[in-house]
């Protein structure tokens, strides 16, 4: 037999035939209709609501609840009964006495008028055990609707959706309420916000009593840090010149101070100085580039008197460039020429080191 | 600024001393420092021609170590001799 809810709609009213219209009269509710075997029933429920189930596989008890005002209604049927809004058959009426009047009791209404006890229950999220009041022991599941969340249902009037169920459990359980992911997710969105918020808020006090401690620590580290920095910044600074040009600079002024005043005395150390400079500064070339390359052979010629009285020169040889510039052009020339580089540079090698085992061998049988 | 403190001390004590003296350089001198410089480089370019700069620049003081290496040794351990606390006969 197919059982399903078929409809579930948020907020709207209790019934005209609706006991508890004398108390309230329109109420916030979740109005369900529940099919079974081709019957509906509709299940009004207040602020807190369950769904209350026999734990005989024959027995399905829907229940409203409400441990709080404004009323608890409940649709009580068994599977196999002729479900109608009249049915009248598998209600028992049990004591009224706590009608409304205890916030922990839950109150059972037929809603042809007939009452059953109220029986003290938990307000969480659990499941029940029925007391044996009727001879027939029942399970419930229920769930709190705070103020906010009551107020969502409200604001979802108008809404349902129709869904089959069909998850009773093995034994014939109504266990769980079949709604949308964003039905669900808008349900306990203010629950997990509130949580989600304090637990955020938690962490992020926590994180910053941590990054507290970090920041007071490295505080303290940067200026022990800083404190060994300085010192030593002052002990260098104390012996080297903070200006990194200093020397070189030094040394070009001493150099035009003695050649302003010394002249030709300081021409022959000032030439070895330039001598010994050029030697040092020279950067050979880069990436195999030999435009710079090149020898001048200057021009030789000679002075002699000739028979006149006066002097003639003679040059025999009138000089010449030669530019290895010629290199650079790819070809066979400058493959061989590399490959020579290379070789030189192995042949060196291998020389420095015979020449360093002849050494060794001389300074040892010595 | 210890170093700086004595460098200018030296440099202010040489000018001050030569600051009468003013003895005339030989004339074109700088051109034949240029001159010279010029040939220099002219020939560092030609020698890097035939053996790689930085092999020469490697391995002429490993060449004049290997070749001196008797004389190098005997001047060494005459300075280590000098150290008594060394114990060096």
């Amino acid at each position: 037999m197919p059982q399903y809810i078929q409809d579930i709609v948020f907020g709207g009213s209790a019934p005209s035939n609706d006991p508890a219209d004398s108390y309230n009269g329109y109420y916030p509710c979740v109005t369900v209709d529940y099919y079974n075997g081709g019957k509906s029933v509709r299940v009004w429920v207040g602020k807190n609501v369950g769904w209350v189930h026999s734990q005989s596989n024959n027995y399905i008890r829907l229940a409203a609840l409400s441990t709080n005002n404004p009323l608890v209604y409940i649709a009580y049927f068994t599977i196999e009964d002729d479900l109608s809004w009249n049915m009248t058959s598998p209600w028992t009426q049990i004591e009224p006495s706590n009608w409304f009047k205890n916030t922990n009791n839950i109150q059972w209404y037929w809603y042809s008028g007939s009452t059953i006890s109220g029986i003290t229950v938990d307000r969480d999220f659990y499941i029940y055990t029925w007391p044996n009041t009727t001879g027939i022991r029942y399970g419930y599941d229920t769930f709190t609707v705070t103020s906010s969340q009551n107020s969502i249902f409200r604001s979802m009037s108008g809404r349902y959706f129709s869904s089959n169920v069909n998850n009773l459990s093995s034994n014939g359980y109504l266990s769980v309420l079949k709604f949308t992911p964003a039905d669900r997710d808008t349900y306990y969105s203010a629950i997990a916000d509130a949580k989600q918020q304090a637990m955020l808020e938690g962490q992020q006090q926590i994180i910053q009593g941590q990054q507290d401690i970090i920041d007071s620590q490295e505080e303290q580290t940067s200026r022990i840090g800083g404190f060994f920095d300085s010192l030593a910044d002052k002990i260098k600074g104390f012996f080297i010149p903070s200006d990194p040009n200093f020397f070189d600079d030094y040394k070009d002024d001493f150099n035009d101070l003695l050649s302003d005043h010394l002249g030709i005395l300081y021409d022959a150390p000032a030439l070895f100085i330039n001598i010994f400079q050029v030697l040092s500064d020279y950067e050979p070339t880069q990436s195999n580039d030999y435009s710079d390359y090149y020898v001048n052979f200057p021009e030789l010629k000679y002075g002699f008197i000739n028979g006149s009285g006066t002097v003639s020169t003679e040059t025999f040889f009138n000089g010449d460039v030669i530019d290895f510039g010629f290199l650079n052009d790819s070809g066979p020339v400058r493959t061989l020429y590399l490959t020579y580089r290379t070789f030189i540079t192995a042949a060196c090698v291998i020389m420095l080191v015979l020449l360093a085992w002849r050494k060794f061998e001389k300074v040892m049988n010595r | 600024m210890i170093v700086e403190t004595i460098l200018a001390f030296i440099y202010n004590l040489f000018s001050a001393v030569l600051s009468s003296i003013y003895v005339p350089s030989l004339p074109g001198f700088n051109d034949v420092v240029v001159l010279v410089g010029d040939l220099l480089n002219q020939a560092q370019h030609f020698i890097d021609l035939v053996i790689p700069w930085d092999v020469v620049t490697t391995g002429l003081p490993i060449l004049i170590i290997i070749i001196g290496f008797e004389e190098i040794y005997a001047v060494v351990m005459w300075v280590l001799r000098k150290i008594p606390m060394l114990g060096i006969e």
